[in-house]
């Protein structure tokens, strides 16, 4: 029998504490859609200040990662994460019990604040720290498809909690189910007695965001990363519509979405797999550049349902597959200390991009009554990330005290 | 008929998957693979979740119909409606 040893023994634990972290998470976080009939109808308030409210989740989660990522690295990452978890139950528990609008609205900022701090940016980081860097990428990819799985079990499942018991009680439900989360925070802990964490900097994190800013990889990086953000958001709302349109089947949409959320775990798996065996810019370069290409191929073919649920199986493969490759560059090139800060502000122009991408496909529809336009703006955004990627210098910066991990 | 259909864009798709990984696996120098997760082992892991996601996606389509589906689909992906 193999002798299980700390070095691999805690790895595996922050694996499985992140895995089930972002299962949970990222399922209560799509589960609000949910919510915006009952909550609305109870306040009588109209559609309005619901989308509001959950645009205002989507974009408080952006700008706490970065503030979530530098308490991980700073204070640890199971700290960070308790906290954030904390933040989550106090947002759900505000929701029980609106009566105003001003109650949903700041819920829902408060969810996401605290959703930020059990989200990507502080798991990745904490991954990121605890494995070595031959499985690091598959790593990352298995931890984010973790929370794409828990999207699709969790968010039935609170479906039919709310139509048993009423969504005011399923919400009391949702803070049990995020205490949960607390066991597997701790978890994260372990991240900081790895070996791998053990080989750091002495940087401060002033220090650390000033290399990083001044550093031309990691600005193409975080450019390109918007361009996820907008293309997967503009798709993911769009296209049901678009499908639509186009007079296929009412069963193509449904399809089309399953196949890519399918696809979307399959993919995040993948590129992790080969992230590990294959220069990751590359990759990153060519995922980019086939999001483009597809994308004007669907321009040009003609709409049956076989096409589009190729096309949906294969943007599937695509879609959050750049997470494990974007966060292990960032690894690769500053190190694993200050991970979780950084990928968290590369996240905030991701967020950016998905609230252009879902805002932009609905305002260039109502002007010119097709999403052409939209479908060409996708094409040559993919291609300009992809050569955004090739400049990246995929190497540790050069810095005394960064030892390669 | 839909079944098919959606057999069919399955297939093709996972055809992608099955060559790059090969053609990887093929490219690769096996020597600096050591201490990774095999090519085989790793295939085989992705066929299993890959058909494992497919017949889950299937009974919940057989059991709860349509509609329910593409909502909950939708909800899965931030769709808000």
């Amino acid at each position: 029998m193999r002798k299980i040893t700390n070095e691999n023994l805690l790895p595996f634990l922050v694996i499985l504490g992140g895995g089930a972290l972002l299962f949970i998470s990222f399922g209560i976080r799509h589960s609000f859609g949910l919510y915006l009939l009952p909550i609305s109808n109870h306040l009588n308030t109209g559609r309005e200040i619901f989308g509001f409210a959950a645009a205002l989740q989507v974009l408080m989660i952006g700008i706490g990662s970065p503030i979530f990522g530098g308490l991980s690295d700073k204070y640890g990452s199971g700290k960070a994460s308790l906290l954030g978890i904390i933040i989550v139950i106090l947002g759900l528990a505000w929701m029980i019990n609106v009566q105003t609008s001003f109650d949903i609205i700041c819920s829902q900022a408060l969810f996401g604040l605290g959703g930020a701090g059990c989200g990507t940016a502080v798991v990745m980081g904490a991954v990121g720290r605890s494995v070595k860097t031959k499985n690091r990428t598959l790593a990352l990819g298995v931890v984010m498809a973790g929370g794409s799985f828990g999207q699709f079990v969790m968010v039935p499942f609170i479906g039919y909690l709310i139509e048993l018991v009423g969504w005011s009680q399923s919400l009391l439900y949702l803070c049990i189910i995020a205490a949960i989360m607390i066991f597997f925070s701790f978890a994260l802990n372990f991240s900081s007695k790895s070996e791998s964490s053990k080989v750091g900097t002495n940087q401060t994190l002033k220090e650390a965001l000033k290399e990083a800013f001044q550093s031309r990889s990691y600005n193409f990086l975080t450019l390109a990363f918007f361009v996820c953000g907008f293309h997967v958001t503009f798709v993911a709302v769009h296209l049901p519509a678009f499908i639509e349109d186009e007079q296929l089947p009412f069963w193509v949409g449904g399809w089309a979405l399953a196949l890519i959320g399918l696809f979307n775990i399959i993919g995040t798996i993948y590129f992790g797999y080969l992230g590990d065996r294959l220069s990751k810019k590359y990759l990153l370069t060519l995922l980019y550049s086939l999001r483009g290409l597809l994308f004007l191929v669907f321009i040009f073919l003609p709409k049956t349902e076989l096409t589009v649920l190729v096309f949906a199986c294969i943007l599937g493969i695509l879609w959050l597959s750049t997470v494990p490759l974007t966060s292990g560059i960032i690894t690769v090139v500053f190190g694993p200390y200050y991970m979780s800060m950084l990928y968290g502000i590369a996240f905030l122009s991701h967020q950016v991009g998905s609230f252009l991408g879902s805002w932009l496909g609905g305002r260039l529809f109502d002007i010119y009554g097709s999403y052409e336009l939209m479908w060409w703006i996708c094409v040559a955004l993919g291609f300009i990330a992809a050569a955004m990627h090739i400049p990246i210098v995929e190497k540790p910066v050069q810095r005394e005290i960064l030892n390669k991990v | 008929m839909i079944f098919i259909i959606v057999i069919i864009a399955f297939i093709l798709a996972w055809f992608f998957i099955e060559i790059t990984l090969f053609l990887t696996y093929k490219d690769n120098n096996e020597q600096d693979d050591k201490g990774k997760i095999s090519y085989k082992k790793f295939v085989w892991y992705l066929r299993l979740i890959g058909f494992a996601l497919l017949l889950l996606i299937f009974l919940y389509m057989h059991y709860s119909g349509n509609i329910n589906f593409e909502k909950a689909i939708q909800y899965c992906l931030g769709i808000l409606k």
